[in-house]
């Protein structure tokens, strides 16, 4: 009796035990079933079952992942029509051998990431890239490198797309040069971020292209532009560095940037400038360092521009104002060591200048408020006698020279009246 | 003899008026070659958007009646330099590069242009030129509407550089005119 009861109570317990496992397997199954569901992974490796990027694709369902092991992959131009993460493992290498795009994305939702991707190859006919995004919404590409590609990453009518943490690298000496680096073309809500380009024709390059936010890039020794926006409204840009490049930045036909804390140095050249501002309206400058520039800042039908807290340092001209340029406020901005701070061709201009530090101040400050008693007058009668003449340029350390300036200070008669800081402040305010 | 080892002054003259003369002549041959001057890509600037030509594909030039040489990096800035311009008498010539081939002119006013849609010429316009009587439906064009130099003008007159984006105070930054502005 007692041993039966026993035996019936351990038989039951192990009915028990067997149905909570079985049950607890079941969850397990259920929660874990959608999962891998949405979720596979393709390995695609050059010994392994799976040994084009292509196939891998083509095996691929939708949210799947597809690992790409390291080793050089050439195949035709990649097609990737599904939303997938592709990711490399080590580095693999994506070689589109001088001939041929390699990957183009046609599809929302795609990552790439962690890929090399080498010798695109010029083309006059079509704008070949590395990587082109068309039509595509929510891309993510993300720590790959390119080097020897003619257009590196290119966007053509993509949205909210990341670009971040990549390395391009194109030879300066090549025609693969002639290619962007990372080329927008209609594509809105961009996030480029955190990128280093160099040797390309422009290193980021935006047309039509609205909304974006550039930050932390390093854009040097492009051809061109480190950067260079037309008709992109509504765009900020912080914390860049643009140097060495072939004529600076460039930010033409637009409403509404936002450029702060970036660094504009080392454009030196004929035609050369930190930054070019053309036909621009309602844009701020702010917390910038120009430095070692022929030209610091050109601005040309430049329109209510506010500069405000930047460092122009050791420029040849700080800051040239062509007389299209209306109404712009030049407030508590650094002027150290440049040949010319300020020239304008225009008699008279409608920008503003207050409470900036001149290191060419001859002024005083009685009252010890920091604040210069007299009024400065940045713009030299040199400048614009050299702005008409170049070669007086030789002068430009003469006697003559010096004895011309001072009698313009005294007794102005030939430069721009308006062109005054009756604030001048008399320390250095960055 | 004194008189003819130092002749006065006055017989200078002719000599001199024959030197300037020559020098003149020479000059106005100089001007008179008034064919397209060479681009230098990646180096000259446009005189209308101040870009720096670097595409041989669509550069532009426009040459004055005094022999001054104004270039451009695309079709879209010669039409609208050339439509802003205030006296067109000035012109002598109009150049526009062969899209077919890159870095050489043809003459504008006789070039066919192509209108495209999307991404290409240097100010977003998509306008290219083709030398008269070539193949506009070879692989190599893009395909678009045909235009002629005066349809190029009138649409840049009427639409700006690019669509939905009117030039404001281009020309007058050219002229360095402020009482334009002067309201």
């Amino acid at each position: 009796m007692h041993a039966r009861g026993l035996s019936m109570r351990t038989s039951t317990d192990a009915l028990r035990a067997v149905t909570r496992r079985f049950a607890a397997a079941a969850i397990a199954l259920i929660a874990l079933a959608p999962s891998l569901a949405a979720q596979r992974t393709v390995v695609v490796s050059p010994g392994g079952p799976v040994r084009t990027i292509t196939d891998g694709v083509r095996l691929a369902s939708p949210g799947d992942r597809i690992l790409v092991k390291a080793g050089t992959y050439r195949e035709p131009t990649i097609i990737v029509d599904k939303p997938v993460e592709i990711e490399g493992v080590g580095l693999p290498v994506l070689d589109g051998e001088g001939e041929r795009q390699i990957m183009t994305v046609a599809a929302d939702d795609v990552t790439v990431r962690g890929l090399h991707f080498v010798h695109v190859g010029t083309s006059y006919v079509e704008d070949r890239a590395a990587i082109k995004v068309a039509g595509a919404k929510g891309c993510t590409i993300s720590d790959n490198r390119f080097d020897d590609a003619f257009f590196g990453i290119y966007l053509a009518e993509a949205t909210d797309c990341l670009v971040e943490r990549n390395v391009l690298h194109a030879t300066t000496s090549g025609e693969s040069g002639s290619g962007n680096g990372i080329h927008l073309w209609s594509s809105h809500g961009t996030t480029i971020a955190d990128n280093r380009i160099s040797g390309h024709r422009d290193g980021i390059y935006l047309e039509f292209s609205h909304g974006s936010d550039i930050h932390g890039n390093v854009s040097e020794r492009n051809l061109r532009y480190g950067l260079h926006f037309m008709y992109s409204n509504d765009c900020r840009y912080t914390d860049n560095v643009f140097r060495d490049n072939g004529s600076g930045v460039a930010v033409m036909y637009t409403k509404n940037v936002t450029m702060k804390g970036n660094r504009f140095e080392q454009n030196w050249g004929g035609a050369a400038y930190g930054l070019l501002l053309k036909e621009i309206t309602d844009s701020r400058l702010e917390g910038n360092v120009f430095e070692r520039n022929t030209t610091g800042l050109l601005a040309e039908g430049a329109n209510r521009l506010q500069v405000d807290h930047n460092e122009f340092i050791a420029n040849g001209w700080a800051v040239k104002l062509a007389a299209s340029t209306m109404d712009g406020r030049f407030t508590r901005n650094d002027f150290i060591g440049n040949t010319f701070d300020v020239v304008t061709d225009a008699r008279q201009i409608t920008s503003t200048f207050a409470g900036n530090y001149w290191d060419s101040y001859n002024g005083y400050d009685l009252d010890r408020d920091g604040v210069g008693d007299v009024p400065h007058w940045p713009v030299r009668l040199f400048s614009l006698l050299a702005a008409r003449a170049e070669p007086a340029l030789v002068l430009l350390r003469s006697a003559f020279v010096e004895l011309l300036d001072a009698a313009e200070r005294v007794l102005p008669v030939l430069t721009p009246d308006g062109v005054n800081d009756p604030r001048p402040a008399m320390h250095r305010l960055t | 003899m004194r008189t003819r080892a130092f002749p006065p002054a006055g017989t200078q003259r002719p000599h001199t008026v024959w030197l300037l003369a020559a020098i003149a002549i020479a000059l106005l041959l100089v001007a008179c070659s008034s064919g397209p001057v060479p681009i230098a890509y990646d180096q000259d600037s446009c005189d209308y958007c101040r870009m720096q030509i670097s595409d041989p594909r669509y550069g532009g030039e426009l040459i004055t009646r005094t022999g001054k040489v104004h270039k451009f990096d695309s079709i879209e800035c010669l039409a609208s330099f050339y439509a802003e311009l205030k006296d067109s008498a000035s012109v002598r010539s109009l150049w526009v590069s062969d899209y077919q081939k890159p870095g050489t002119f043809v003459p504008a006013r006789q070039a066919r242009y192509i209108h495209h849609q999307g991404p290409g010429s240097p100010m977003g316009r998509g306008l290219l030129a083709l030398q008269a009587g070539s193949d506009a439906a070879a692989a190599s064009v893009p395909a678009g509407d045909t235009l002629s130099w005066s349809e190029v003008v009138a649409m840049v007159s009427r639409e700006g550089l690019a669509p939905g984006m009117t030039p404001t105070g281009a020309a007058d930054a050219r002229e360095g005119a402020v009482d334009a502005h002067q309201h």
